[in-house]
């Protein structure tokens, strides 16, 4: 998984049925360097279920695991929040703490 | 597989619903010059490793197969290494 | 499915109960024709005794794995050693 920074969201009418009452979300992927959280290369578009809002960290799974998520089975999604993170520790040592 | 060491550990306490209690590792990607290779990963924790373990880890749909429902997980810890043998 | 040398193998006491018995061995993928690393080593499931400097192909499929070893739906190997490799000879471009 990856963890990921929400930075925008994104809405679309026309969209597969799946998709419905889905919410999407631009996220920013994070990677752990020399002890620090650092922005990583990649966004993704990623389905939220879990109310995730701007600026939090979440862990994001991709390919054909992200449809085991609760009620994702029939979204045409390869991208899902599994969960909003609270804390990250590195060498014993936080670098991340939800304020 | 590729192995990798356990660097720390995410927690957090608003998941969905098919994650679990399960451990989530920070894993760094190595070779087998033990020289990071790859970027940072956050993996569920199969076998108990503690933070500076050197283990083995998959990804993709297969990292999801251990939990009966599966988890809605990509990548998973699955041994812990003892030792190895490489011959470049 | 990819081509790759064995470089070596990696013990292991502690691991999912599926991978009881069958060894992990480090492979460095490899062109088939140029014989060129292309790639970075990775740890696969080996059951047909491949050694060190064996040119063996690679899959990495889970399901393929679970028939191979012999194990059920619940385990999260993915690469395998399925072959042996004799030999890659160049396909004939027929000119």
């Amino acid at each position: 998984m990856m963890i990921a920074k929400v930075v925008a969201t994104v809405v679309a009418t026309v969209k597969d049925a799946g998709f419905d009452t889905k919410k999407l979300i631009v996220v920013h992927a994070h990677i752990l360097k020399d002890g620090q959280l650092i922005p990583g290369q990649t966004v993704v578009v990623a389905n939220d279920d879990l109310g995730a809002g701007e600026g939090d960290f979440v862990l994001v799974t991709q390919g054909s695991s992200a449809r085991l998520a609760p009620g994702m089975k029939n979204c045409a999604t390869d991208a899902v929040v599994i969960a909003l993170i609270d804390r990250i520790d590195a060498h014993g040592q936080p670098v991340f703490c939800k304020k | 597989m590729y192995m990798a060491r356990v660097i720390g550990q995410v927690e957090a306490s608003m998941r969905a619903a098919g994650l679990g209690p399960h451990r989530l590792v920070v894993l760094q990607p190595l070779d087998f010059h033990e020289q990071p290779i790859r970027w940072t990963l956050i993996a569920v924790d199969l076998v108990g490793a503690a933070d500076g373990s050197l283990v083995a880890y998959e990804e993709g749909r297969e990292a999801a197969n251990p939990y009966d429902p599966p988890l809605p997980v990509d990548a998973c810890v699955v041994a812990l290494v003892d030792g190895y043998n490489y011959q470049p | 499915m990819f081509t790759a040398v064995v470089k070596g193998s990696l013990t292991s006491t502690v691991k999912h109960a599926s991978m009881k018995g069958v060894r992990l061995m480090i492979v460095q993928p490899v062109d088939p024709v140029a014989g060129t690393n292309s790639g970075l080593p990775q740890i696969a499931a080996d059951v047909l005794g491949a050694g060190i400097g064996t040119r063996v192909l690679v899959s990495s499929d889970g399901r393929a794995a679970q028939d191979m070893l012999k194990m059920d739906k619940f385990s999260p190997v993915r690469l395998v050693i399925t072959a042996l490799v004799d030999d890659a000879a160049k396909m004939d471009s027929g000119a």
